[in-house]
């Protein structure tokens, strides 16, 4: 199809029906011109609906209360009120509540931007809030909000923020499982904090992604703007002071690193759609593909879940990414329903 | 492939749940359809805000009339053709839709953005998504409407038809057309 172009193809491919044969023409006919993967791209686009400058952020929360407020049908006794839902959610969130171990940082704000600590188990029960939100970004999903206060967050797949009834009210907390990325309005009254598995981030107006999902052994808080001061929680330790452009690392010793973070995009890419696979292992590689596209992702094999693995792909259907995968460690997949595995070539 | 919302078991599971009364439904229906409803309303109204408001109200009321819903169809493919619907009575004409035809009474419209030519940056990036933008921007509105419930919702082809009201091979055309139509400028404008 270099030149004689099935528009099938295409169409089955962007439309995420491809079949093995489908991708392997299709691969053909990109490498055959470089023209066709703008065409793909052109494709994509005009797909995309309203062209905006800035990325798209859906209040699906302020949404939804909306929506309860405009139904009308008087009748009806069994409407629960929006307050309950926090309740109606406790078994999904107990779940995903990991507490991870020695894991503390402080990101400190005398004079900086933000403030993250991340303490060794989770507040008790009793402690917290009554009436919970909570926004989940279910796997194959990204999930972006506008908090009261005008705070954007994109939640990663997999992801779930909880926070008070009252934010915004005084004190401005959210629980964080999993990835996020917050561009946080400063209000210099009123402190926001995130506690990701047992961590609180205090910010004061800066943007910054931190990474806490619960096979990481570390968390990783990456600042895009403003300045981050980190310290292990209970300790006298002087605080680690991160600019922007720099990762802070809490192992699960609760040893607090800051390295030079080249790739700042690396840590973002996820907002704008992207899987970055950066050395981790296959095993891990797995959970991050499930999380992304809503799949199980099983390693047959100690020493090839072991394997280190760099990629980035960015649009490419699942199917493109594990061959690509596959065809780099020797090994083949097999898909059944949601199931997907990973051998080794014999 | 891997459409979590699409699965027909669920949907069917969501539209009982709704009928006999369960909130949780809607609002479960309504996390997942939110964001792509409204950015199809948009198409029409050109409103973020209306188009926002559009589709509240149009849970609003399948919420009042819940226990009459007669679905016999794709639930996706229902609340999209409702959203148009909707769209076109704030509309009130359908200009919006325009179509092949009208375009090429009209050939001007379809450049819009000519792209000037600069060969020694052609690789450049902006340039290139510049090219993209001009080339998306020739194509029929109704085309594009097509590609969105196709590539971006990844609907079948007979949910498209009955929610634009068109037939199964009309959407058939739109998608070649819209392809070739995009091959040519892509073409074209690369030399």
């Amino acid at each position: 199809m270099s030149d004689s172009f099935d528009w099938r193809i295409i169409d089955r491919h962007l439309a995420g029906d491809a079949t093995a044969d489908d991708e392997a023409a299709l691969r053909e006919w990109l490498a055959s011109d470089p023209r066709n993967a703008e065409l793909l791209s052109a494709a994509r686009a005009a797909s995309r609906g309203i062209d905006r400058p800035h990325a798209e952020v859906w209040d699906v929360d302020r949404a939804w209360s909306r929506v309860t407020s405009r139904m009308t049908d008087q009748s009806d006794s069994d409407v629960i009120p929006l307050a309950a839902r926090g309740h109606a959610r406790t078994t999904a969130s107990a779940r995903t509540q990991r507490i991870v171990a020695g894991a503390a940082l402080i990101v400190a704000a005398a004079g900086v931007a933000a403030v993250v600590l991340v303490r060794g188990a989770l507040p008790p029960a009793a402690q917290r809030a009554p009436q919970r939100h909570e926004v989940a970004a279910a796997p194959a999903q990204q999930t972006r909000i506008t908090l009261g206060d005008g705070t954007r967050v994109v939640l990663n797949a997999g992801s779930r923020l909880r926070y008070a009834d009252a934010f915004g009210r005084g004190t401005r907390d959210v629980e964080l499982d999993g990835e996020a990325y917050f561009d946080v309005v400063h209000d210099e009254s009123r402190p926001f904090r995130v506690h990701a598995r047992g961590s609180v981030a205090q910010d004061v107006g800066t943007r910054f992604v931190v990474r806490a999902y619960p096979e990481q052994r570390a968390v990783d808080v990456v600042v895009t703007h403003g300045a981050v001061s980190l310290r292990r929680e209970g300790t006298s330790m002087a605080p680690a002071l991160l600019a922007a452009g720099q990762r802070g690392r809490v192992d699960s010793t609760g040893a607090v690193s800051v390295v030079a973070e080249a790739d700042l995009d690396r840590w973002t890419e996820w907002t704008r759609g992207g899987i970055v696979l950066d050395g981790m292992s296959l095993g891990d590689a797995a959970l991050e593909l499930g999380r992304r596209f809503g799949v199980h992702v099983d390693v047959r094999g100690d020493d090839l879940a072991a394997r280190r693995v760099s990629a980035r792909f960015h649009d490419e259907p699942l199917p493109q990414i594990l061959d690509a995968l596959a065809l780099a460690l020797g090994a083949r997949w097999t898909r059944d329903g949601d199931r997907i595995v990973f051998v080794r070539v014999q | 492939m891997i459409h979590p919302s699409q699965s027909s078991a669920t949907a069917t599971d969501l539209v009982e749940r709704l009928r006999a009364g369960d909130v949780r439904a809607l609002e479960e229906l309504f996390r997942q359809q939110y964001e792509p409803l409204c950015r199809f309303a948009e198409r029409y109204l050109r409103d973020r805000a209306a188009s926002e408001d559009l589709v509240q109200d149009l849970f609003a009321a399948l919420w009042a009339r819940r226990t009459r819903l007669d679905l016999r169809g794709s639930l996706r493919a229902y609340l999209f053709a409702s959203v148009r619907n909707r769209a076109l009575n704030v509309r009130k004409h359908l200009l919006v839709e325009h179509d092949w035809e009208r375009d090429e009474a009209a050939p001007e419209v379809r450049v819009l953005h000519p792209t000037p030519r600069r060969p020694d940056e052609l690789l450049d990036e902006r340039e290139r998504a510049a090219r993209v933008r001009a080339a998306v921007a020739q194509l029929p509105e109704r085309c594009r409407l097509v590609m969105q419930l196709r590539w971006q919702e990844q609907l079948g082809y007979a949910e498209i038809a009955s929610i634009l009201g068109i037939s199964v091979k009309g959407v058939e055309v739109q998608l070649a057309r819209g392809l070739r139509a995009l091959r040519a400028r892509v073409r074209r404008d690369a030399h």
